[in-house]
């Protein structure tokens, strides 16, 4: 049962597919089957398919509009994991016909993009956003021309590392920066190193490292693995300096605590280990420092709207964020009350589900027009660059307003 | 984690208990596994059986109370404290939200296939059993819409009615979503109901006096779109329930969570393998990523055997595993009709004393751990229909016993 | 071949089951004028209760040789001629630490006699693709096992013997016989609206199964059976991917097979009176866990979702000894040898062999009646397929394929609303058992507890007539009937969801007398 173990096998999770007493509450709660009736729900492409697809091989396009937010997981009463089953069935380890588009394919390489467009950054900010370029990706690349695209920053992040000092005082902490931070923003990693560094911590960022998780969730395994043993061999050896990994991605840090187990079956010690060790940065604060903290906030004149990504609910957290927030004397502090901005990772690049996307995110964006607020706050990429463009708010990472309020 | 009390479970009780220790000043954090069982519910407030108004309407939940065995769940809490606990559930805002009406005695509405079946209040325009009797009636059925059982709520009350008639009307999204939640979004999302419902206005028989729509008017808007639809049809309107999980059962899980959202936690997704005792009490308790949860008290509100609070071994065991707490065990493997293996099981469930703390098999009792809603034994939510009477009963009454604990 | 030939004999049919439909399409297809009477719905006896095996022989192949011989002879048979109703999985007889040593190379042996192909397999090939199976496994066989929807059995029988000509009478009750200077003249049935209608024949032909003993006595005969009830349980996906056997002289707890999306374990065996049993106790679940355990190491730890019982007919011959296990082969009697002249009975065997059953009796009947036609039901395909196998996801693929998801009415077996409307209409069905017996609805794990009212939906729609809440209740009551015994782990959630939704919910009210059921085999 999925429910014994820690770090279940990829094997728990497709016999997890006998809980499910088909009481549709999955199907209420995902945003995709609420807006399209292309994809028929998790409970239809998850345990019910699962049940035929353990007879034979089966030809199914459904799985594929599933875009992998998790809601359906996180609010299932049986245990079933649901957005896990649906995501072996779109695996191309098990099905040798599986196709990855070529759009797919680029979009579940973002650090090598990242790292090319990095070459000549203005020169790459400059055809990325040229409407011209934008149409022509559309035509012949599928790249949906509403697709928000960040801006490629430089080396801004890595200077900014190369200036850091190392003071064997403090205890050590890993930060996995990803590579939204390595790569479009390097605000959100500069942030982050300044708090912990503020909270007494050396960070040794690790830099450089693709969690996989666009591989992952579009099918890609056999690349998936290998690129994802890299990691986790780059994370084993920083474990030697130190105890605990942080991420300022609740999408990849949610991979490296539960899907490699449950996906690539890594379930060896080495592996668990680092899954176990990995935090969200606000989780891992206010664990460990919200006492401190909450004499050193001080007021911010601004009007904060904080939506949590659908991957934080599978982390099982709350809302770190929150509790962080409300140290904040006097905040204004509103909460988003929709499940998913509609992005879904890579999902919503693709031309032909753009449209998905922007149909999930109408609720949200509605309760920011209503709201009005100075800035939002998200704590995973692809959801901050989608409101941003939505909303046309400066959308951050909510560890740069931390950093903000304690005035360091 | 500073938090004075957790909450196990996602059932009415854990929400309503948290609402009722904010007010009583502890803060609490509620482990959600999935979504709960009220949702199954139709948004009926079920609390003292087909009673009807008899022995003067005040009376009625206290006669109902005393007629019970000594060991049920109301008699435990004692009718005084069950008829507050209700009074306060109606008398909060959070009923204020979805305009419940009560009366102190049950109201009668329809079930998704048409019967009669009692609810202590009625949601806003819910229909009530008074409002056809003789009338002229038309029923909405939505163009591809799955799981509302026109014909079969027809024939039911083709008895009581004096006409009636179901209207087939196109949905107000081309899409045409068979499903009940799509559908509510799709309302929510309406720029005009009153264009909408001026064109069914055409097709619906001129003698109609009262409409009846399937409860999919809406998640958020739901009080507007159903007052326009009042306004257009110069008819009286009501919402009749879909096949669970429907929208008003919906609709009030928004409004708990937002409640608890507003000064507490909700971890989603988030289950509890083991709990750490010394010298009788419950000092953590530990979940599915290994996280070490302190609180000063906790109550357990998740489900019973239906939503795994309490599990049926193959050999007929029921144990509650976290505390090894005692079962009434009714042998539900002896019997020897279907009708009785049912009742068997579900009046079996912790036994608990009358503050609700449960007693361990080896005769420990816990200081700071108690036991609500279907976790208790000796009563059978299906046959009794107070399913939604013993989670408000047993949440509000056991934050009532933390806070004293606590106080001392 | 004659056909619809009024010169030709008139013969009765008594029993719907896989032998009765079986006998039935052989008398048509020589040209006797047939009416087969069955009691419920076809298939609703013995045949719906079975293993799920179109068994390859192997099983029996050391304990009756010659009768292991001639169910592999019928697993080919039946596959040809109806292979839309066949799976063919294969089988692997397994065996395990304490099996008698000595039975595989006697096992080897007799395969060879009875011509069953049988190769040894590597443990470690085997435990690669089972992976359920226990690491403590000695040795594997391979054999050509193979798995058999009854129902669609049945129905296929049904439909071709109306096809050429024949009457099929279901729900139709045997009354009385009526015979006079020691020949049958007519039989007497009522139907269950109460209208009573007598039929004239030449012949009948007994093929009731666990009542043959009754039906006999009609016309003061004896037929003495030996009954055995067998218990399966239903495990609620494909744990294995082809039937496994015990390799060992035949006992109980000896197989788990495949049949649909479900795996079906047993049996447990259990001397009985009354041919109508079908209670299960719970120390039978109990027993059965323990056996499939020795197996499949977890499987207390997975969800079966239904168990179900049936009895088992054999007959017992005159000098019967109860020490000496019966023979497993079926036994013709010719009840003129007891002074009736144009009565038979047939009886015993297994759903593998019940065209070869039928082809016995039917020959015997024809030598007394001096009618020379041959027997061609071996060779003349039952349907008109294009030969494709039993495809359990063909329902599935099919929805996949048309892209009809919004259709679904029965989630778990992927059944849409237009399936349900096309079979009520081609049979004029509205009962929901009879719909589910045909279409699989209700028949997963969660046991109608969603599709139930939808299907109720469906079927007001088309006939306002019938009390539809009854319908509901029954339905329910029914699915519940076999989920008692396995209300544990996530079936007991399950059916207290049921319970929900039926009750706390709809506000149906099950009791002592509404879940008494008329028509106990359903």
């Amino acid at each position: 049962m999925i429910i014994n173990s820690y770090q279940p096998s990829s094997e728990d999770i497709l016999k997890s597919m006998d809980n499910c007493t088909k009481c549709g509450i999955c199907n209420s709660y995902c945003p995709v089957s609420n807006v399209t009736n292309q994809f028929p729900g998790p409970k239809y492409s998850g345990p019910q398919s699962q049940r035929f697809r353990s007879l034979e091989d089966l030809v199914e396009i459904s799985p594929e509009l599933c875009n992998g937010c998790g809601v359906c997981m996180s609010v299932c009463p049986n245990e079933v994991a649901i957005t896990d089953i649906i995501t072996h069935a779109k695996s191309n380890l098990n099905n040798k016909n599986k196709k990855i588009s070529f759009i797919q394919t680029l979009l579940n390489r973002p650090d090598t993009i990242g790292k090319l467009g990095n070459i000549f950054p203005t020169l790459s900010n400059f055809i990325l956003h040229n409407n011209f370029f934008r149409y022509l990706a559309s035509q012949f690349f599928h790249l949906d021309s509403n697709a928000p695209l960040p801006s490629f920053h430089g080396k801004k992040f890595k200077k900014f590392l190369e200036k850091i000092k190392i003071d064997s005082n403090k205890t050590n902490i890993i930060y996995f920066s990803g590579c939204a931070v390595d790569n479009y923003d390097s605000e959100v990693g500069i942030a982050a190193i300044k708090v912990m560094s503020y909270l007494g911590y050396n960070v040794i960022a690790n830099t450089d490292l693709c969690c996989s998780l666009p591989m992952l969730s579009s099918g890609e395994w056999d690349a998936a693995i290998n690129r994802s043993k890299k990691l986790l061999n780059s994370l084993t050896r920083s474990l030697d300096f130190a105890e605990n990994i942080i991420s300022t991605s609740t999408s990849c840090s949610l991979t490296i605590k539960k899907k490699y187990s449950a996906y690539l079956n890594f379930t060896d010690p080495k592996s668990t280990q680092i899954s176990q060790s990995t935090k969200d940065i606000c989780e891992y604060i206010v664990e460990k420092h919200r006492d401190f903290l909450a004499k050193r906030m001080k007021a911010i004149d601004k009007k904060i709207f904080y939506h949590g990504p659908c991957q934080l609910q599978s982390h099982g957290i709350g809302q770190p964020v929150v509790e962080l927030l409300r140290l904040i004397p006097k905040i204004s502090l509103s909460l988003s009350e929709a499940d998913c901005c509609g992005i879904g990772g890579t999902y919503g690049y693709v031309k032909g589900r753009n449209e998905i996307s922007e149909l999930i995110g109408k609720s949200l964006s509605e309760q920011i027009k209503f709201h009005k607020p100075d800035v939002i706050l998200c704590d995973s990429e692809t959801c901050r660059w989608n409101i941003e463009k939505n909303s046309g708010i400066e959308t951050l990472h909510p560890i740069q307003i931390i950093l903000e309020s304690l005035n360091v | 984690m500073n938090t004075d009390v957790i909450i196990v479970g996602a059932e009415l009780d854990a929400f309503i208990a948290s609402i009722r220790l904010q007010e009583l000043g502890y803060t609490s954090r509620i482990l959600a596994n999935g979504k709960g069982s009220y949702l199954y519910s139709s948004g009926n407030i079920k609390v003292l059986d087909f009673k009807e108004n008899n022995n003067s309407g005040k009376k009625a939940l206290s006669f109902f109370i005393e007629g019970l065995p000594s060991e049920h769940p109301y008699k435990l809490i004692g009718k005084d404290n069950v008829k507050q606990a209700i009074e306060w559930f109606f008398n909060h805002q959070i009923s204020n939200k979805l305009r419940y009406k009560y009366f102190e005695t049950n109201s009668f509405t329809i079930s998704p296939i048409g019967l009669k079946i009692p609810s202590y209040g009625l949601y806003f325009n819910q229909i009530n059993f008074e409002n056809i009797y003789n009338k002229d009636i038309t029923i909405i059925k939505f163009q591809n819409q799955k799981d509302f059982h026109a014909e079969l709520i027809a024939q039911s009350i083709k008895q009581y009615v004096n006409t009636i008639e179901i209207l087939n009307v196109v949905q107000p999204d081309t899409n045409q979503h068979p499903d009940s939640s799509s559908l509510a979004i799709s309302f929510d999302n309406l720029s005009s109901p009153e264009n909408y419902f001026f064109n069914i206005n055409k097709k619906i028989n001129k003698k109609t006096s009262v409409v009846i729509f399937p409860a999919v008017l809406g998640l958020n808007k739901y009080i507007e779109i159903i007052r326009s639809a009042e306004k257009t049809l110069s008819k009286k309107c009501f919402e009749a329930p879909t096949l669970p999980p429907s929208i008003p059962g919906i609709r009030l899980n928004k409004i708990l969570e937002r409640e608890v959202l507003k000064k507490n936690y909700i971890h989603r997704g988030s289950h509890i393998l083991k709990a750490n005792i010394e010298n009788n009490k419950c000092l953590s308790v530990v979940d599915n990523f290994k996280r070490i949860i302190k609180a000063r008290a906790f109550i357990f509100a998740n489900g019973g055997i239906l939503m795994g609070g309490i599990k049926v071994k193959s050999n007929g065991a029921i144990v509650e595993e976290i505390f090894n707490s005692k079962i009434k065990n009714n042998n539900h493997t002896k019997c020897e009709k279907s009708y009785e293996t049912l009742n068997a099981l579900q009046t079996s469930g912790v036994i608990t004393d009358s503050k609700l703390k449960p007693i361990s098999n080896s005769n420990n009792q816990l200081e700071n751990v108690f036991f609500t809603g279907r976790n208790l034994s000796n009563w059978n939510p299906s046959l009794e229909l107070s399913g939604e009477g013993v989670s408000i009963a047993s949440g509000w009454y056991s934050a009532n016993n933390i806070s004293s604990y606590l106080n001392n | 071949m004659f056909k619809n030939n009024k010169n030709m004999p008139k013969i009765i049919v008594i029993g719907g089951g896989a032998t009765g439909c079986g006998v039935a399409r052989d008398l048509v297809l020589r040209g006797y004028q047939t009416t087969l009477i069955e009691f419920g719905d076809l298939g609703s006896g013995t045949t719906s209760r079975f293993h799920g095996m179109l068994q390859s022989g192997a099983r029996y192949v050391v304990s009756d040789t010659s009768y292991a011989a001639e169910c592999f002879r019928e697993r080919e048979s039946i596959s040809k001629i109806a292979p839309e109703a066949v799976e063919l999985i294969g089988g692997l007889f397994i065996s395990l630490p304490n099996d008698p040593e000595d039975y595989p190379e006697k096992f080897i042996k007799c395969c060879e006699i009875a011509k069953i192909p049988c190769r040894e397999i590597q443990i470690d090939e085997v435990l690669k693709k089972e992976k359920e199976l226990s690491n403590n496994i000695l040795r594997a066989f391979q054999v050509p096992d193979a798995i058999i929807n009854p129902w669609k059995l049945v129905n296929l029988l049904a439909k071709d013997i109306k096809t050429n000509g024949g009457e099929v009478l279901t729900n139709h009750k045997v009354v009385s016989i009526k015979q006079h200077n020691n020949l049958v003249k007519s039989v007497e049935v009522i139907e269950k609206n109460g209208f009573k209608k007598i039929l004239e024949c030449d012949c009948i032909i007994n093929a009731s199964g666990p009542w043959s003993s009754k039906i006999a006595k009609l016309v003061d005969q004896e037929v003495e059976l030996q009954l055995t009830k067998g218990s399966v349980m239903v495990f609620s996906h494909r744990i294995v991917s082809q039937v496994i056997n015990r390799c060992r002289i035949p006992s109980s707890n000896d197989i788990m097979c495949p049949s649909g999306t479900v795996c079906l374990w047993g049996t447990t065996s259990e001397i009985v009176n009354d041919p109508d049993t079908t209670e299960i106790r719970p120390e039978e679940i109990q027993e059965l866990l323990i056996g499939a355990e020795e197996l499949f190491p977890k499987i207390k730890n997975y969800r079966s979702f239904r168990a179900w019982a049936g009895v088992r007919p054999l007959v017992k011959p005159k000098n019967f000894d109860k020490n000496i296990p019966l023979p497993r082969s079926h036994s013709v009697i010719d009840h003129d040898e007891n002074g009736l002249k144009n009565f038979f009975t047939v009886c015993g065997g297994s759903l593998t062999t019940h065209r070869s059953m039928a082809e016995d009796v039917v020959n015997k009947l024809g030598n007394k009646l001096g009618i020379k036609t041959p027997c061609s039901t071996d060779t003349i395909p039952i349907s008109n397929s294009k030969n494709t196998n039993w495809i359990p996801s063909s329902y599935f693929q099919k929805i996949e394929n048309q892209k009809n998801f919004n259709d679904v009415v029965c989630e778990c077996e992927a059944i849409t609303k237009t399936d349900i409307e096309e079979i009520m209409k081609n049979e004029n069905l509205s009962d929901f058992h009879d719909i589910r017996r045909r279409i699989r609805v209700g028949f997963g794990p969660c046991q109608g507890t969603f599709c139930n009212s939808r299907l109720a939906e469906i079927v007001v729609n088309h006939k306002n007539d019938i009390d539809i809440k009854k319908s509901i209740l029954n339905f329910w009551s029914e699915r519940l009937k076999g989920s008692m015994r396995t209300s544990y782990g996530d079936q007991a959630k399950q059916i207290l969801l049921s319970d929900y939704i039926h009750q706390e919910n709809f506000g149906l009210r099950l009791t002592a007398e509404n879940s008494e059921k008329d028509d106990i085999r359903t």
